[in-house]
């Protein structure tokens, strides 16, 4: 994702890579903001439906290039995503996730297009320590 | 995913002897080389990882990278200052390709120098495990008469695929 383009007022934007690219059909798309962070996911599953478990659950999340904690557990961050901000959902490394592409070209990123179809998921999580160390 | 229209864009970052990059374009060796070239060297160790023609034996095609370039670009900065201090190293250079890259071209070039040589091996070696795991770059494999599979931009084992 080079750049997605500016947000309309009063959103954000939310970058999807790899299996969360596959899962939901875009690469970008702007949601409404002053969305509290920990409700994140419940949002995307609300318009992904199975989202959450195949692909959420594993991924880390970036809000303004930060990696942040959605884990939605107590202590955890009570960041609101505000207009402008660019949020980030970050496959795992060790995830390893298949998808059947659209004929003849990368992964669909057009809105129009249909998400691909949704085959598995695996494997060993890296844990958010590992990842932060390098960060 | 593509990730730009604009084959010639570079994403680039440099500081204290660190240089990191992400481009579409053909990878050079001898510019990544000289940006790590310097009087105090003794050595100039340099690592080309090229696209493989299979998977765990599957014929691949092609492969595809896509990545966060902002993000990516940090995390490989971090990785470069953090070796270069590591291993007392006078330069680090790191560049990886995006995009379609053709089977037997570089997706990654990696170069670093050092007083002596032992330093810019380790730290050669050090350098591309730490960028396949910690990079948000991602690898999708074209497999010939199959669907793309999407991994985390690291070898490892062949993931298990259970349809829906």
């Amino acid at each position: 994702m080079a750049s997605a383009p500016k947000p309309p007022a009063g959103h954000f934007n939310i970058l999807y890579f790899a299996s969360a690219s596959s899962f939901t059909g875009k690469d970008h798309e702007a949601l409404p903001a002053m969305l509290p962070l920990r409700n994140l996911f419940a949002e995307l599953e609300s318009r992904y439906p199975g989202i959450k478990a195949k692909v959420l659950d594993s991924c880390l999340v970036t809000v303004n290039l930060d990696y942040v904690d959605v884990s939605g557990e107590e202590g955890s961050d009570d960041t609101v995503l505000q207009e402008a901000d660019e949020v980030a959902i970050i496959p795992p490394e060790r995830l390893f996730l298949c998808t059947i592409p659209p004929q003849n070209g990368p992964p669909a990123t057009s809105e129009e297009s249909p998400p691909p179809r949704m085959l598995l998921v695996v494997t060993a999580k890296s844990t958010d320590a590992e990842h932060q160390a390098k960060d | 995913m593509v990730t730009s229209q604009n084959t010639k864009e570079v994403w680039e970052k440099s500081e204290d002897g660190c240089y990191v990059a992400l481009t579409h374009d053909y990878l050079n060796v001898q510019d990544t080389m000289d940006r790590v070239r310097d009087p105090g060297a003794g050595a100039i160790v340099i690592f080309a990882g090229t696209t493989r023609d299979n998977f765990d034996g599957k014929p691949v095609k092609e492969l595809q990278y896509s990545s966060y370039q902002p993000r990516a670009l940090r995390s490989m900065l971090a990785i470069a200052q953090a070796l270069r201090t590591k291993h007392g190293l006078k330069g680090i250079a790191m560049i990886h390709r995006l995009g379609t890259v053709p089977i037997g071209e570089e997706s990654i070039l990696i170069a670093v120098s050092s007083p002596h040589r032992q330093a810019a091996w380790r730290a050669g070696e050090e350098a591309l495990e730490e960028c396949k795991a910690g990079v948000e770059v991602w690898k999708r494999e074209e497999f010939e008469g199959e669907e793309g599979v999407w991994r985390a931009n690291r070898d490892g084992a062949v993931g298990q695929r259970e349809e829906e």
